[in-house]
């Protein structure tokens, strides 16, 4: 753990792993068994030690009471001249007792008598001698206790009497039994940690597995990050066979659900009517009465009714166009009837939709139907209406430079032979005019290649901020011309976009160029580019003419010119904004604006990065 | 999640952005059908920014493509990356959709 973590966060993973982690159980029985195992050796030692304390001195009291009365009988047997009665019984105590050594010596230091009869010295007792016996007294080392006691024989002389005990056995049988209990508290620390190491092993994948339901409880909806690690053991790998045969079921029901809209109703109605159904285009079949006997799932749809509700129900109900009515009530009572098309535009524009009813009369023995077909043919209006304002707005916008270009070729042909300054003016503006046409027509060609949809995004490694500076370069002369200040706000560093380079190069120009073309002089531009989470922001302010609210979606149609006088002036084909949008639009992006009338524009472009588009 | 949207001609291109998991998936099931309802079924999902749907997401898309099919017609699907087309493969849904490389092949189909 690093020393700079915060103790807060150190309680906090303590905390946490108390209470959440595999130490649930493991951690705290653990430290329980541990105290109570040092406690257990602990005790043991003390008993160790109390109990050689306590034999050390039951030795040295035993002999110090075998000493007492074998003094005494010594001086009795001693002066009944005795000896080797007193050398039996020194010998008895001796091997009886247990005692290393035992026996009589005289002041000449003569041994008189022994346990060990082999170290007798003195063979026979001598009618008196002299000297003075040793006092009693008691030394003890480490492995034994030496007591000696003065014998006082009458008529003789004094004698002392050795006993010495040994220690090392007595502390040795004291020793055992605390030792088997330390040992056998060992093995169980030791079979303790075993535990508890297997434990927390086996406790993981419970952990884990305790982990991802908190992470459930707390909304996690990513099923896929539920999964645990298989070689967490048997409980995760079964953990998440259980999530996949929950995700099995849950798709499985998604796709029975589809099938059921889709198969199961032909069980039911009969592959005719399910082939009704899955007919893309309304179908009505109106009966005399001008019901509706039968309707399929589109007809639904596109009257915005329910098709339950139009079963029997009167046509009127769903369809309230006159035309349309009329032409189902002409099919179903005039027997000369013929097919009728008749197309409505909702709402009385085309935005809301165009239906196209296809009226065809059937004829039966006892009455007329009417087999109505309704298309929603919207898009294909629309497209019309674009192909052909497009066509009319192109064709004005070749016309204007060509114009200009005849006149002013008929005007220096009329001058070429006298005024020299003249035809040069006229040949710079003829070059102009080329140049726009040149500009017009490679614009047309793109935005055809868009509505034909050929308009293709190679998507490469684009940088952004490099390119932003090439566009600063290009536009200073121009910018430095019309005393415009130019700002370029980047950041050090954009992250790398996965776009078309010359696509997005030329979005910028337009963007750059409009600021430019609407902005008068000594006025300011400022360009600026960031990174938004997975997508690239770059905006163009300028504090130009500025666009009215009302035109804010208009100057991204093609050809729209803004209606704002003060741009009258101002040359442009109005594709360029069409075309910097569908450019954006086509990477997943997209160009917007706000502006306010005589303060200025600021066009924002939005990018994605593109790591994720495959 | 996200659901962006633009107007393409008399087609509604529906961007939904990031991932399509639970509690999104019910939103975007009735943003769908709404956006469905009002726009006739000129709609197509344009699946470029939707990085991955869980079992819960596919049920939306499974009930909107169920609701499409009952008008005869399929969900149309543009830029679906490749995890998400496996999925609708591996699943059995792939044939409830209508699958487009970009938004523009897609809108030109209602022509």
């Amino acid at each position: 753990m690093p020393m700079d973590k915060p103790v807060t966060r150190r309680l906090f993973a303590i905390r946490k792993d108390l209470l959440h982690s595999d130490s649930l159980l493991a951690v705290p029985i653990f430290i329980v068994v541990g105290v109570f195992l040092v406690s257990l050796v602990i005790s043991v030692w003390n008993n160790i030690m109390f109990q050689r304390d306590v034999r050390e001195k039951a030795c040295v009291h035993k002999a110090r009471a075998i000493g007492s009365v074998l003094a005494k009988a010594a001086e009795g047997l001693m002066a009944g001249n005795e000896l080797s009665s007193l050398r039996r019984v020194v010998v008895e105590a001796g091997v009886e007792h247990d005692l290393t050594s035992c026996r009589v010596l005289l002041p000449d230091g003569g041994v008189l008598a022994d346990a060990n009869p082999t170290n007798i010295t003195t063979v026979a007792l001598p009618s008196s001698w002299e000297g003075v016996a040793e006092l009693g007294d008691e030394t003890f080392t480490d492995n034994a206790a030496t007591l000696t006691f003065p014998l006082q024989v009458p008529g003789r002389g004094n004698a002392t009497l050795e006993v010495v005990a040994g220690l090392e056995n007595q502390r040795a049988a004291g020793f055992a039994p605390p030792t088997a209990q330390m040992t056998i508290a060992c093995l169980a620390l030791a079979t303790m940690l075993l535990v508890h190491r297997h434990a927390r092993f086996r406790l993981k994948a419970i952990s884990a597995i305790h982990e991802v339901l908190w992470a459930v409880r707390d909304g996690q909806p990513d099923v896929s990050t539920l999964e645990l690690d298989p070689k967490l053991g048997q409980e995760a790998i079964a953990w998440n066979k259980l999530l996949d045969s929950k995700q099995s079921e849950r798709v499985g029901s998604a796709i029975q659900r589809v099938r059921e809209v889709v198969h199961d109703r032909s069980e039911s109605d009969g592959v005719f009517f399910a082939a009704f159904d899955a007919f893309p285009y309304g179908l009505l079949l109106v009966d005399a009465e001008m019901q509706a006997q039968q309707a399929n799932g589109a007809a639904g749809v596109l009257l915005r009714t329910e098709r339950s509700q139009l079963l029997g129900a009167e046509v009127s109900c769903a369809i309230t166009e006159e035309a349309v009515l009329a032409g189902i009530r002409r099919a179903v009572a005039d027997p000369a009837a013929t097919r009728a098309v008749v197309e409505v535009e909702q709402g009385g524009s085309i935005a809301a939709g165009v239906l196209r009813f296809t009226i065809s009369p059937i004829r039966t023995d006892h009455s007329g139907l009417a087999l109505v077909t309704i298309e929603d043919v919207t898009q294909q209006r629309v497209a019309e209406m674009a192909m052909n304002s497009f066509l009319a707005k192109a064709a004005h916008e070749l016309r204007t430079p060509l114009t200009n270009i005849r006149l002013y070729v008929e005007d220096a042909l009329e001058r070429v032979e006298h005024d020299a300054v003249a035809t040069s003016k006229c040949l710079n503006i003829i070059n102009d005019e080329s140049q726009r046409l040149d500009r017009t027509v490679s614009e047309i060609l793109s935005v055809s290649e868009i509505e034909a949809g050929s308009f293709d995004v190679k998507r490469d490694d684009v940088h952004l901020d490099v390119m932003l500076e090439q566009v600063k370069a290009d536009h200073e002369p121009q910018a430095k011309e019309k005393r415009i200040t130019l700002e370029f706000d980047l950041p050090p560093k954009l992250p790398v976009a996965k776009a078309d380079h010359n696509k997005i190069a030329l979005v910028l120009h337009n963007l750059m160029g409009n600021a430019l073309k609407y902005t008068l002089p000594d006025g300011h531009i400022v360009v600026s580019a960031n990174a938004v989470g997975d997508r690239i922001i770059v905006t163009v302010t300028d504090t130009g003419l500025g666009i009215a609210a009302e035109e804010f979606e208009r100057v991204f149609d093609k050809f729209y010119r803004s209606k704002n006088p003060a741009t009258a002036g101002i040359k442009g084909s109005g594709l360029g904004l069409a075309i910097a949008r569908e450019v954006a639009r086509l990477h997943g992006g997209d160009i917007t604006v706000e502006s306010e009338l005589g303060k200025g524009s600021t066009f924002t472009l939005t990018l994605p990065i593109g790591e994720e588009t495959t | 999640m996200e659901l962006l949207t633009q107007q393409r001609g008399a087609v509604l291109v529906i961007r939904p952005s990031g991932a399509l998991t639970h509690d999104d998936a019910e939103t975007f099931k009735t943003e769908m059908r709404e956006l469905m309802r009002e726009n006739l079924g000129r709609v197509v999902v344009d699946a470029s920014a939707l990085p991955y749907v869980d079992s819960k997401g596919l049920e939306s898309l499974a009930d909107v493509a169920g609701d499409l099919a009952q008008s005869g017609k399929g969900l149309k699907v543009c830029a679906a990356n490749e995890t998400l087309r496996q999925v609708l493969e591996l699943t059995g849904l792939s044939a409830q959709f209508e699958h487009f490389e970009d938004t523009n092949s897609a809108v030109r189909s209602f022509l």
